[in-house]
């Protein structure tokens, strides 16, 4: 027999739903008004490293096909009030979903392209089809010290994260970032360095520092295999076998022989500059000068840090172990000046201290991070000596090295300057160029070209 | 403007409803009128002309229906509709796939205009057609306010994503609806499962899915057998919780001020049978079919031959309804095979239980058709979820995703079956006499919506989380 509710228990029913209407709709209201408080919104997150969403510009077209009101959209959720917080919650939600295992792997579907063996380079190395990526940038005279910003940075950085992230591979609190090869790019980064050691021929060496990422360093042979990625020895030495009249540092030789030291963060996709201080001794005996002792800097550390990959994973391992960064200052000054995109000229340190800054700032403490143009000038030295870093930001911990050998050392960060860097070396007497990449970004179409473009 | 935003929830459907409960009964048709167009306008202006457009022809051809004084005029204003109607979708929505195949068969022509699908035409578009069809077969009367049936065609409960309302389930309350407590209460539980749906398990299931069916050849050759399996099942999950959810949205909001739409889904993954999947899936098109399409052709009561092609046509339209893309006619023609072979072949006779698994492998592999629109990537898939040509038969990144996500598909998983409603009807059952059941009843009742809101306001928040390596300020 089937009994129904009786009144008074409908009214009970009643009431608890009316309560839940209640409660539905004051957070509703909650939300609506929290939304409303503008100057809460934020314009830049800490987490992310990034600038949020800015409100668009309202313009007849961007109206007519929706993208403004699309953009609205964005903007609205992506400033919300308190977002950090809001996402912190979220992401602790998330974590309920599975069991993080300590080996992991994130992406990675790539498949690397055959790396020729290098009697086999003959084939590749007559064309000439960088020719025109080489010669289309303006080359007009720069004005002293004055870097013209780049349109397409933010491109070049989203490409440049995609690379980065094609296969994370974590394990025991560490990610490591597999490398796939790329014929085409290869190509045309060594056909771009040549003509630059051509152009430079007898007034500037140009040395090619190519960094292996920490996979390639740090992981074992089988291991290596197991995640799918190609050789990066075998690409670096393929690189090499291109050159032309450009001088090659070793590099991933030296890192394997020290790979039980720490050389590579493991909770941000940089090395430390431990690893660049052994890749510094290789640039030494190139050029046959004499390499300081580590013992000779006073250091600067930095702890805790927790980078870019663990930003990415929210890694639980990585957060409770996280890395340190320890900072070499060099010897004869700290002092340099660097030139933002917009041109501004700032004072700023060569490692800086960034202990006060939040905890995913660690790299940051090295040359002011990336930045267009910056100038170091040694007054210690006074032989009219100098030096052109043309990198991306895993140069940034090597540069400090080289203060202590030039009397001024020119830093250029590709993605953000488009300088011409040969006229710029002529200009300014430059002895060497020291381009100086990691293997995974310069496996970019985009990015080597964009590099030929600066050659 | 999409449900699931923040903009959404926040600030058009709180204006949206304070308003609506404020303004006096007379205005609130206009209400929800404005607010309508401002939501359809959203995803570009310029498209509202052609949703107003679609509408005033509807509207005319409705009046001149019913006023009509030979059958001949009548007949002729509702083929003028359905020539109108269907032109306009086969130039929105169709050109420039019959365009381009035409370019690759005959070279001609040179170039292919590029037209923007506008948002919501294939709704909007058959509600007006049922609209004009049932006033011309005298189910409905025509409604005499251009506004009112704009109203109708636009109302952004459904405008957009569905369900596909027929006019005589809104008729009467387009002019008359009592709203009560309960509707009120009902239609905010049903919103919020609606949110939920959509922004924590849709979406996490989403990003599950195309972590692991990345696009291009090479990228999917590169996935393991398992990894493909897996992905699938996110995407077969997710394409399911992902609809439902803005059916339940729209019949959650339309049910908070009156309007009763009817139900779109009836948990389809538990289907005994590709056609019971079919009674249970996307409903409200699969009656559209039937009702202008499959039954005037003659639908069951002829001749074998005539019901196959009667199938066909049905399943073919299905197929391209879905999209303009070969992999959508496959795929309603795939459907069509197993249907006819139901009918013909096996005529219910695989044993309980097995009913399931079968259907259910019916279904995946048609979601694999549906989710590929480059060929080559669905032979790809194809061949590799029976581990041809994949990287293995496991891999990391597989065991990484489904390790990470293995609570969430078990909850997933039961979250597309009847479980959860099972549960709420037996302690309403039960609460009739014990009172602990009844009070488990109770706090749940009020607690799911609320706490179903927070949780997906934290998922939407959290899904602008977008880390970007190298950025800085």
């Amino acid at each position: 027999m089937k009994r129904k509710y009786t009144k008074k228990q409908k009214k009970i029913i009643m009431r608890f739903r009316n309560l839940s209407v209640r409660i539905f709709a004051g957070l509703m209201l909650l939300g609506g008004i929290v939304g409303l408080l503008f100057f809460f919104r934020p314009a830049t997150s800490t987490v992310e490293k990034r600038e949020l969403t800015k409100f668009p510009k309202l313009t007849l077209s961007s109206f007519w096909d929706g993208s403004f009101f699309s953009e609205v959209s964005l903007w609205y959720s992506d400033t919300y009030p308190m977002r950090d917080r809001l996402i912190a919650a979220d992401q602790t939600l998330k974590s309920a979903y599975g069991v993080t295992t300590s080996t992991m792997m994130v992406g990675g579907h790539q498949q690397g392209d055959e790396i020729p063996t290098e009697t086999a380079k003959a084939d590749t190395e007559d064309e000439p089809k960088t020719e025109e990526a080489v010669q289309n940038e303006d080359t007009g005279t720069e004005e002293e010290k004055e870097p013209v910003s780049a349109p397409d940075s933010r491109e070049m950085e989203a490409e440049i994260q995609n690379q980065i992230q094609q296969g994370l591979y974590v394990k025991d609190g560490a990610a490591y970032s597999v490398y796939y090869y790329s014929q085409s790019a290869a190509e045309t980064y060594a056909q771009a360095l040549n003509q630059a050691a051509k152009k430079l021929e007898g007034q500037a060496e140009v040395y090619s520092i190519l960094v292996p990422n920490n996979s390639g360093a740090m992981l074992s042979e089988k291991e290596l295999e197991s995640l799918g990625g190609s050789d990066q020895a075998q690409a670096i030495s393929y690189y090499h076998s291109l050159y032309e009249g450009v001088k090659p540092v070793k590099t991933i030789e030296t890192l394997r022989e020290h790979n039980d030291e720490y050389l590579y963060f493991r909770t941000d996709h940089h090395w430390t500059q431990l690893g660049a201080y052994y890749v510094y001794r290789n640039f030494c005996e190139e050029k046959g000068i004499e390499p300081h002792e580590l013992s000779e800097f006073d250091t600067m550390t930095f702890s805790p840090f927790l980078g870019t990959f663990y930003t990415e994973l929210k890694n639980q391992d990585m957060a409770e172990n996280p890395d340190t960064v320890e900072a070499y200052v060099p010897m004869g000054t700290n002092d340099m000046t660097y030139w933002d995109t917009d041109g501004t000229e700032y004072q700023w340190n060569i490692i800086e201290d960034v202990s006060t800054w939040d905890e995913s700032s660690g790299y940051y403490c090295y040359i002011g991070g990336d930045k267009p143009l910056s100038i170091i000038e040694n007054p210690e030295i006074q032989d009219g000596s100098s030096c052109l870093v043309l990198k991306e930001s895993y140069g940034n911990c090597f540069v400090p090295f080289l203060v202590d050998h030039y009397e001024t050392v020119y830093v250029v960060d590709f993605r953000y300057a488009n300088v011409n860097v040969v006229d710029y070396v002529k200009e300014k007497n430059i002895q060497d160029l020291i381009i100086m990449n990691n293997i995974t970004i310069i496996g970019s179409d985009k990015v080597a070209s964009t590099i030929a473009g600066l050659l | 403007m999409v449900f699931s935003s923040l903009l959404f929830v926040f600030v058009f459907l709180v204006l949206n409803l304070v308003v609506y409960f404020l303004v006096d009964k007379k205005y609130k048709n206009q209400v929800l009128l404005i607010f309508s167009l401002i939501f359809y306008a959203w995803g570009g202006p310029r498209f509202l002309i052609l949703l107003v457009g679609e509408t005033f022809i509807s509207w005319f051809c409705g009046i001149r229906i019913q006023e009509g004084e030979s059958q001949k005029i009548r007949k002729m204003y509702m083929i003028l509709e359905c020539v109108l109607m269907l032109g306009l979708l086969g130039i929105f929505k169709y050109a420039v796939f019959l365009l381009g195949n035409l370019q690759a068969l005959t070279g001609f022509p040179e170039s292919i205009p590029n037209i923007v699908l506008p948002i919501g035409i294939s709704f909007y578009t058959f509600q007006l057609l049922s609209y004009v069809i049932d006033v011309y077969r005298g189910e409905v009367h025509a409604q005499p306010k251009f506004w009112k049936l704009l109203l109708y065609s636009s109302l952004f409960h459904q405008c957009i994503a569905g369900p596909i309302v027929r006019y005589e389930t809104v008729a009467e309350e387009i002019d008359v609806r009592k709203v009560s407590r309960t509707d009120v209460y009902v239609g905010v539980r049903r919103f919020c499962v609606g949110l939920a749906k959509k922004a924590i398990l849709a979406n996490s299931c989403a990003s599950a899915a195309d972590t692991l069916l990345p696009s291009g050849v090479e990228a999917l050759s590169a996935q393991s057998t398992l990894g493909l399996w897996l992905g699938m099942l996110f995407y077969m999950l997710q394409i399911y919780l992902d609809f439902s959810a803005y059916s339940d949205m729209a019949i959650g909001m339309g049910r908070m001020v009156g309007f009763h739409y009817l139900e779109n889904f009836n948990y389809p993954y538990m289907a005994r049978s590709v056609q019971d999947f079919w009674r249970r899936w996307h409903i409200s098109l699969s009656t559209f079919f039937r009702d202008y399409v499959y039954i005037p052709l003659g639908g069951s009561r002829c001749d074998k031959w005539k019901i196959v092609r009667n199938m066909s046509v049905v399943w073919f339209l299905t197929g391209m309804w879905h999209g303009a893309s070969w992999n959508y006619i496959f795929w309603g023609i795939y459907y069509l095979i197993f249907l006819l072979l139901e009918r013909f072949v096996i005529q219910g006779r695989i044993p309980k239980g097995w009913n399931h698994v079968y259907t259910l492998l019916v279904v995946f592999f048609g979601w694999v058709i549906f989710r590929f629109e480059d060929l080559g990537e669905l032979g790809t898939v194809l061949l590799g979820l029976f581990g041809i040509g994949t990287s293995g038969f496991a891999g990391l990144e597989a065991s990484t995703v489904f390790m990470g996500n293995i609570f969430f598909l078990i909850f997933a998983v039961i979250g597309v079956t009847s479980l959860g409603k099972n549960i709420r009807k037996f302690l309403f059952d039960t609460g009739k006499t014990n009172e602990a059941a009844f009070m488990v009843f109770n706090v749940l009742e009020m607690l799911t919506p609320p706490f179903l809101l927070i949780l997906s306001v934290l998922s939407l928040i959290g899904a602008s989380y977008n880390p970007f390596l190298y950025f800085q300020f």
